[in-house]
């Protein structure tokens, strides 16, 4: 495990009471828990940015990144295929303009 | 490699699990138990306390993140991504890939993944994980049976047009990530997707109408973030980096429609 903050963390997602007990005392319960005080003070400001930026340089050089999210990526559609019905035939939806659903419409 | 495994050859197999996107708490028992007993765990998370909790349940596990790289395409990653899970999976063993959220959910490699392998023959399931969705539904008290729920990620929302019912939830995912095609794209780029987002609804919504910006929380400590804007405000907020957009129905549009459905019951 990376630090005493990271496996504080841990037990706390893991275990509801030990979270229980450290929203009611924060520093009071991270001490208990072994966390240095740098690390308390770091976890009591409540900024998950931070916290993870902490966790992140105090592990080993090597394994230090950045954490990217995954994302779907948009494929532009072929206009023919999403045009064009089963049939061959367009379809009346494929042609109508953005914003023209029934609820538009009412509204309208 | 059907010929390896015919000849005797340890058979590789897939298996992508979620870690949900709350700490730990919101991996399953089944993900858990495959992440412990794989030969190698392939991992892709968005926290350093995920990661080291990963290494924590499984040695052998290595990250994906370094696929990415600024200025590299997204697809070129998730290739990469699909190449390094396959040849893992060729080598005969028995692999596990964790991803954060649910693995299927808004995710291209995994599904891709599972194709190839079972396509070279290999055994591959995906196990159901917690999504943003998931943790959105929790968060905010909605209940997608109350008025029906869409989902649509926000460059394919504004590039397809799609169409949509006004009466319903709205969800918009990666709306930080609109028209991004890379990582590490300008703080600019993200605020021209986001302006467009609001005036494509703009067309449906009126500007009064209260829109929901929501990150669900990483840390069983923090809250999730929860910002009730008015649409007009949408672009001017500071968006947190995984954020969603959530429209409520449009009260009006709704109510009619119910008032609707109620009578055609009376005839």
């Amino acid at each position: 495990m990376a630090d005493q903050l990271t496996a504080y963390l841990i037990e706390m997602a893991k275990d509801e009471e030990a979270l229980a007990r450290y929203l009611k005392n924060p520093r009071a319960e991270a001490r208990k828990a072994g966390v240095p005080e740098e690390q308390i003070s770091i976890l009591t400001e409540g900024d998950p940015r931070k916290i993870f930026e902490y966790v992140n340089q105090s592990m080993n050089q090597a394994q230090q990144r950045g954490f990217e999210i995954i994302l779907v990526i948009f494929k532009a559609p072929s206009p023919q295929r999403s045009a064009v019905k089963r049939s061959g035939r367009k379809t009346s939806s494929a042609r109508r303009p953005r914003g023209s659903n029934t609820a538009a419409r009412r509204r309208r | 490699v059907s010929t390896l495994a015919k000849r005797g050859h340890p058979r590789g197999s897939l298996t992508i699990v979620g870690t949900g996107i709350g700490l730990v708490g919101q991996a399953t028992l089944e993900a858990v138990a495959s992440i412990e007993r794989s030969d190698r765990v392939l991992y892709l998370v968005t926290n350093p306390v995920t990661e080291a909790w990963l290494r924590d349940l499984n040695p052998a596990a290595i990250s994906l993140a370094d696929c990415y790289s600024p200025g590299k395409p997204r697809l070129t990653s998730y290739d990469e991504m699909v190449e390094r899970i396959l040849g893992e999976v060729r080598t005969g063993r028995k692999v596990c890939v964790a991803l954060y959220g649910h693995p299927g959910v808004f995710v291209d490699p995994s599904h891709r993944a599972i194709t190839r392998a079972r396509e070279e023959g290999f055994p591959a399931r995906m196990l159901p994980g917690v999504s943003a969705e998931d943790c959105l539904f929790a968060d905010l008290g909605m209940d997608p049976a109350m008025d029906g729920c869409q989902s649509f990620e926000a460059t394919d929302f504004l590039e397809r047009h799609r169409r949509f019912d006004a009466s319903s939830s709205l969800v918009l995912w990666q709306i930080t990530a609109i028209r991004q095609d890379s990582v590490g794209e300008p703080a600019a780029l993200k605020r021209k997707g986001v302006l467009a987002l609001r005036t494509a609804l703009a067309r449906t919504y009126p500007a009064s109408h209260e829109v929901i910006v929501y990150e669900a929380s990483q840390l069983p400590i923090c809250e999730p973030t929860i910002l009730r804007v008015p649409l007009r405000r949408l672009g001017r907020v500071k968006l947190p980096p995984m954020a969603t957009l959530y429209v409520p129905p449009l009260r009006r549009v709704r109510d009619r429609t119910r008032a609707g459905s109620h009578n055609c019951g009376r005839r």
